[in-house]
């Protein structure tokens, strides 16, 4: 039996004003798999993640998640359906401990936990160390790292990670990357947003590259295609959507 | 500062308020039996402000409704002043969850608007129906409707009022402690830090924003309804603006420590403005020099500015 | 029964304390559109402006020089305010809002230590009744409505359509911009306040002779303004005096059946619903400006 899809995007489109940040996108996500999502600064990646958490609405077009329509939920009410994110920034809760951050997050009642402790999440960010340290006084990578730890423990069936190497040290960068790859025993599903290509091709079942808000490829990551399309959208520059 | 240093802390003020009262002169015991009552007060405000991040300028209203309900209470139905002292706090919750309804809805500069035409509103009802509440010149109750009469043959007014108070502010202090160490208060905290994050996480911080300000209401209703019946006198005053943007003041004048802090600057100021009482026009004069200072030194003392940053910024 | 003249007293009166309020409110309105700040000491504004009327014709010096005086004299400490207390801490809105109130209880007590406890008052310099559809209504009155409107449309014109108007509206979008523009954002800030302190100096004169002039007259202004930048929309002058001359008419025409306070109640407790069902401030909630 083939993996079912997870969440569908059909014909979404978001306008700023005169803006179209996104632009007709058709999207599948299975269940299990890490779908890598690349483009140019501005191809609206940011937004179609948000359109997906729900902090924004389409302007036009519908958003299904397992099988159920629910382009009119909250984010809130998304999270209780199991869909968790990390912002482009990362937001944690600056006051409370490390501990507490992941506390908060595993109680919060999104389904069934990947998880069963903090402590295990901590050990798996290998931030076991600074369990109690007061979260404002993490370097930037320590609080990406957190933001994705609370987000894994919340309760995750779909994870939208918005460009979670930027601002890494190099170490840090190679231990995102076991994390994620450690997921794929879990049954969940990823959508990851970098704009370092390889990164993200390494890890990657599928890609998809975004242009000028447009899905202007998708396909197996290693596919020679997907390969010429980034090249063109990235070296030259053009709108391969026209 | 570890769990248990902040615990002996924070009960080492009501250990000494305790310890240094057999000591006091007269006119000290009546001054800290009131701020022990202000300081209730203050603990509940920041509740609502320290830990929610929500800047309110209605919780007059809050202590008000306390105040009146035990005080009307009183007159009205019956001299009996622990059924009274449960009708205020009763009658403050329920202007509480009316207020943190809408204050819930809104954000930024608005709550503090909205909370400020809420407590204005009932000032003026207040004065409307003076012929029920004697309006600003209120109410002198009855002797047997107050708390210290039952204890009257043992003790003289102004022991069993500092009594009363300092029972009352270990209450208070022990329920901020144990908040502040629950799973509740850690959330107060989150929706102050970033509360569209915590509603990431699936949480519903409408909820717990009016909870929260429901706490804070049945901690200013009980100052409230304790001023009335330990000191036999209900007055629109108390609903004014003035009451509602002091504990402002005390809570930023206290410092981050939300187990202390208000307590402590619920101290500080009141010793402050009743010292200097006699020197300018009183304390309406100290409370607004102070509230441009504090202005002044929050630009300096980060966990204000924060504080500050959150509870008036918009949201956009 | 309620009499035909008096249904047209009270829409008059309401009309011209709208345009009253509509001025003092505009001043809060301006400070809010271009620095996102509530000037709490607004209010007390409105009562220096009162007051120093009452200086000025105790002092024997003519209502006429309080029209001029006064405006000019709340206009600069306005602009006192906003140098040495606001501009300091670069208009963050939280410790402007605790600054502002501050300074809002020390002209209170100012106001009182000068006016004393009691209410003063001044006479009209003149007051012939004038027949208005066939009922008799105070000229002076007449006169505080049209001057309060005619500025109140001259400030929104300005605002529209000078060069000072598009200032203001430029450091109201993006304080950061004009300033690599070459504007000076201070400069316009201070105007803004100058603008507002006068306004509200002006309200204070022209009400000065048929209010009772008493130190607390400034924060009932406030709230009131309050109760209008909620309904119009902060930062929108035209709805400033839309909403201004809907609660001025409410207000009146529910005071034919209640009381003053009781028809002020309601009109706070309609304020206060409009801002629940538009959650105002709130992230897609209704509208910022």
């Amino acid at each position: 039996m083939s993996p079912s899809q997870i969440l569908s995007l059909r014909g979404v489109s978001k306008f700023f004003g005169g803006v179209q940040a996104v632009l007709d996108v058709y999207l599948d996500v299975l269940e299990g798999e890490m779908l890598g999502l690349i483009g140019p600064n501005g191809a609206g990646k940011s937004t179609l993640a948000k359109l997906i958490l729900g902090s924004l609405k389409p302007s036009t077009g519908k958003v299904f998640f397992g099988g159920r329509d629910i382009t009119g939920l909250s984010r809130r009410e998304r999270a209780g359906l199991g869909i968790a994110g990390t912002n482009q920034f990362p937001r944690v809760f600056s006051s409370l401990t490390l501990r507490e951050n992941l506390e908060i997050s595993l109680k919060s009642g999104g389904g069934k936990h990947l998880f069963e402790s903090v402590a295990e999440v901590a050990e798996l960010l290998g931030l076991s160390g600074l369990l109690e340290a007061q979260a404002s006084s993490l370097s930037h990578g320590q609080r990406r790292l957190l933001e994705i730890g609370m987000a894994l423990v919340s309760g995750s069936r779909l994870l939208v990670l918005d460009e979670p190497s930027q601002g890494l040290t190099g170490g840090e960068v190679e231990r995102l990357a076991s994390i994620l790859t450690g997921l794929s025993s879990k049954r969940l599903s990823v959508i990851l947003i970098d704009h370092r290509v390889d990164f993200v091709k390494s890890l990657s079942g599928r890609v998809g590259v975004m242009s000028k808000g447009r899905m202007v490829a998708l396909g197996p990551a290693g596919d020679k295609g997907v390969a010429d399309v980034i090249e063109e959208v990235y070296l030259r520059g053009l709108d391969a959507g026209d | 500062m570890n769990g248990l240093a902040r615990t002996i802390v924070t009960f080492s003020i009501p250990a000494v308020l305790a310890c240094i009262y057999p000591i006091l002169p007269e006119y000290a015991k009546f001054f800290l039996a009131r701020v022990m009552i202000l300081s209730v007060y203050a603990y509940g405000y920041a509740i609502c402000f320290q830990m929610l991040g929500m800047l309110s300028l209605g919780h007059a209203a809050l202590f008000a409704a306390g105040m009146y309900g035990a005080g009307l209470y009183t007159i009205y139905a019956s001299p009996s002043p622990l059924s009274a002292l449960l009708m205020g706090v009763a009658a403050a919750l329920a202007f509480s969850l009316a207020m943190g309804l809408l204050s819930t809805r809104v954000g930024g500069p608005f709550l503090t608007i909205t909370t400020l035409l809420a407590a204005q509103a009932l000032y003026l009802v207040a004065l409307h129906f003076n012929e029920i509440t004697g309006g600003e010149q209120g109410i002198v109750l009855g002797r047997e409707a107050t708390l210290v009469w039952p204890l009257s043959p043992w003790l003289g007014e102004s022991d069993s009022r500092y009594l009363f108070s300092l029972v009352t502010l270990v209450i208070a202090v022990t329920g901020v402690w144990a908040l502040s160490r629950s799973r509740l208060g850690k959330l107060f905290i989150a929706v102050r830090d970033d509360e569209e994050k915590l509603e990431s996480l699936g949480y519903n911080t409408a909820t717990l924003k009016l909870l929260g300000f429901a706490l804070s209401g049945v901690y200013s209703g009980t100052a409230g309804a304790l001023q009335a019946l330990l000191y036999s006198y209900v007055g629109a005053g108390y609903a004014g603006i003035l009451n509602s943007v002091e504990p402002v003041l005390w809570v930023l004048v206290g410092g981050p420590l939300i187990q202390v802090g208000p307590l402590l600057g619920c101290m500080l100021v009141n010793i402050i403005a009743d010292l200097a009482r006699g020197m300018l026009r009183g304390h309406v004069l100290i409370v607004g020099l102070g509230l441009v200072l504090i202005a002044f030194a929050a630009g300096r003392l980060s966990w204000a500015y924060r504080l500050l940053r959150r509870s008036t910024g918009l949201v956009s | 029964m309620i009499q035909l003249e008096y249904l047209g007293l009270a829409i008059l009166d309401g009309l011209v304390n709208g345009f009253s309020i509509a001025l003092i409110a505009s001043g809060l309105t301006i400070v809010f559109g271009i620095i996102n700040i509530v000037n709490l000491a607004h209010g007390e504004l409105y009562m220096l402006g009162a007051l120093v009327s009452w200086v000025l014709v105790s002092a024997g010096l003519g209502y006429g020089s309080a029209l001029i005086v006064a405006p000019l004299v709340v206009s600069g400490m306005a602009v006192l305010l906003n140098m040495l207390i606001l501009q300091r801490f670069g208009h963050e809105p939280g410790p402007t809002m605790l600054a502002t109130f501050g300074i809002l209880l020390i002209i209170q007590q100012a106001g009182l230590a000068i006016l004393g406890p009691a209410p003063r008052a001044i006479s009209p310099p003149f007051n012939p009744p004038v027949e208005v559809g066939g009922f008799s209504y105070s000229g002076f009155k007449l006169f505080i409505g049209l001057a309060s409107l005619a500025t109140c449309l001259l400030v929104s014109v300005i605002f529209d359509k000078s060069r000072l108007g598009t200032l203001l509206r430029a450091v109201q979008e993006n304080r950061l911009m004009v300033g690599s523009l070459g504007i000076d954002a201070g400069r316009v800030i201070m105007i803004g306040f100058a603008l507002a302190g006068g306004l509200a100096g002006l309200a204070g004169a022209l009400n000065s002779p048929v209010r009772q002039i008493h130190f607390l007259m400034g924060f009932d202004a406030l709230v009131a303004s309050f109760v209008v930048v909620v309904l119009g929309g902060m930062g929108s002058l035209r709805g400033t005096l839309t909403a201004a001359v809907a609660l001025g008419l409410l207000e009146s025409l529910t005071a034919l059946f209640l009381a003053p306070t009781a028809s002020r109640v309601v009109s706070m407790l309609i304020a206060l619903s409009y801002v629940a069902v538009r959650r105002l401030g709130q992230a897609g909630g209704g509208s910022r400006s």
